[in-house]
């Protein structure tokens, strides 16, 4: 972890209660601990986080590219071998059913029916296949990479640290901003200022006024008190500072780099199983 | 401060006047912060904390339609609707040139993670240096100018919609080919003129969005003293 990353972890940004009503203890409490413990301790990383990076941006920009289905296929499959060391649950079914059912929906519609609305289907199709791969790598990168290993990857890849600072804030920051904007919405409901989601939709300016001020105001205060603390642990400071996530390269990135690398070359010499 | 160099004159003119002094060397940071900054250690915390809000404004309202295309662009354009505001309060935060940018790269970086089309990425880095320039040309206290570095930097919405947009040739290949070149050509067609209605419509709720986000800033946060 760098120096922003665990100042910004340690904080527990005492929560004004704005537009709340009596949660502020229960709110602060979780969004720090949270930052801290939960999610690091369910998450078993198999493979560095450049790894997965590389794999996200090359796999992203394959699948919305001119490929051929068996080139989404096999980058289905590699997203669902990666989502499977993860999490075997609802999920990977989900993410499985959808990626290979659109891709199977776009190639098998068009021999079956024709006409507009088939026309229309086969393009959904075609479009949510390849946003469900992009998907489910997101889903790997999420289950498997905690903030600090993230982080220190960025580091590692010589990202300048005026980037850095705020990647790592806003990540550590987002748990906090949902808790914050559903307490929001629960005390709008309560009050009956708010009916449901459709109030939304029918007065979409006075909604957004009364969710985004009381927002507003704690957050103002939660970045001055955050950039005080940050500042006592030298934020400030010039010097690059040190992680203590080891970065590695191991076998298994070697393994999903091959794969990568053999989709890649698969699509180059323009492989097709369908003809 | 001076009371025990004159503990047993305190209404004489010297104490007065270093209590003055005190009072005054108290005041002047608040005055400075206002100033135009640069990126220093604060502003960029301001930014991340920021950044933050803003994604999960874009992200819960973009949640509210389903996960497919036409709810996706729904959610946009109220997400649009609803930064305005974070955005106009983060100009007057932040004040410093390359704050927009910073802030379009990190939108840029999670939406691609999050599995958008990569380009999100290079163009909302993009827009936001735009944005920073028309903000710095107003000294980052022009109203107009602060409204007018939105709609731009929202752009950015664009990479996301521009695959489906631009339709590369695989995909017209494959609708032309199992389906017929004229399926292919009428798809295309639509696409292409429904992304310039994308455009039009983040452009004119962008600039909405800014100047309602003003006037609410103006009507509650200036008199709660957050402004």
């Amino acid at each position: 972890m760098t120096a922003a990353d665990t100042s910004a972890s340690r904080v527990s940004p005492t929560l004004p209660a704005l537009g709340k009503v009596g949660e502020t203890p229960s709110m602060a409490a979780p969004a720090a601990n949270a930052a801290s413990v939960s999610p690091a301790s369910c998450r078993h990383q198999i493979c560095d986080p450049r790894t997965t990076l590389l794999t996200l941006i090359v796999i992203n920009v394959l699948a919305f590219g001119s490929v051929p289905p068996e080139i989404v296929a096999l980058s289905a499959t590699l997203a669902a071998v990666l989502l499977a060391t993860q999490t075997l649950g609802k999920s990977f079914w989900i993410f499985l059913a959808v990626a290979f059912g659109c891709i199977a929906l776009y190639v098998g519609l068009p021999l079956l029916v024709g006409g507009w609305f088939a026309a229309i289907i086969v393009t959904i199709a075609y479009w949510t296949s390849r946003l469900a791969i992009t998907f489910g790598l997101f889903g790997f990168l999420f289950l498997s990479t905690r903030v600090g290993a993230l982080i220190a990857a960025l580091s590692a890849l010589r990202l300048p640290r005026a980037l850095i600072v705020p990647l790592a804030v806003m990540l550590r920051f987002i748990p906090t901003a949902m808790d914050e904007l559903k307490a929001i919405m629960n005390a709008m409901r309560l009050r009956g200022v708010v009916s449901g989601p459709t109030d939304m939709l029918v007065h979409p300016v006075r909604m957004a006024e009364y969710t985004v001020l009381p927002l507003l105001a704690s957050v103002t205060r939660i970045a001055d008190e955050l950039s005080a603390s940050a500042l006592l642990r030298g934020l400030g400071l010039p010097n690059r500072p040190t992680s203590i996530v080891r970065l590695r390269v191991r076998w298994t990135d070697v393994v999903i780099l091959a794969a990568v690398a053999a989709i890649v070359a698969l699509h180059v010499i323009g492989w097709t199983v369908l003809g | 401060m001076s009371s025990s160099n004159a503990p047993s004159t305190p209404s004489t003119s010297p104490s007065q006047d270093s209590t003055n002094a005190a009072a005054t060397t108290n005041r002047t940071p608040v005055v400075t912060t206002k100033a135009v900054g640069k990126l220093e250690p604060r502003t960029l915390i301001t930014i991340g904390v920021f950044a933050a809000i803003y994604f999960v404004v874009a992200y819960a309202t973009g949640m509210l339609g389903l996960v497919s295309p036409i709810g996706e662009v729904a959610g946009f354009m109220l997400g649009t609707l609803i930064n305005g505001t974070v955005i106009m309060l983060f100009l007057v935060k932040t004040r410093a040139f390359g704050a927009m940018t910073i802030l379009g790269f990190l939108v840029g970086l999670v939406m691609m993670l999050l599995g958008e089309y990569w380009a999100v990425l290079p163009i909302s880095i993009i827009v936001g240096l735009l944005a920073d320039l028309i903000v710095r040309s107003g000294r980052y206290r022009s109203k107009v100018r602060n409204i007018l570095s939105y709609p731009v930097f929202q752009l950015w919405l664009i990479g996301c919609i521009l695959p489906i947009w631009l339709s590369p040739a695989s995909y017209r290949e494959h609708i032309s080919a199992s389906m017929g070149k004229q399926y292919a050509d009428g798809m295309v067609s639509i696409f292409s003129s429904l992304g310039i209605v994308f455009i039009v419509l983040i452009i004119l709720i962008g600039a909405l969005a800014a100047w309602i986000g003003t006037r609410i800033l103006e009507r509650n946060l200036a008199h709660a003293g957050i402004l």
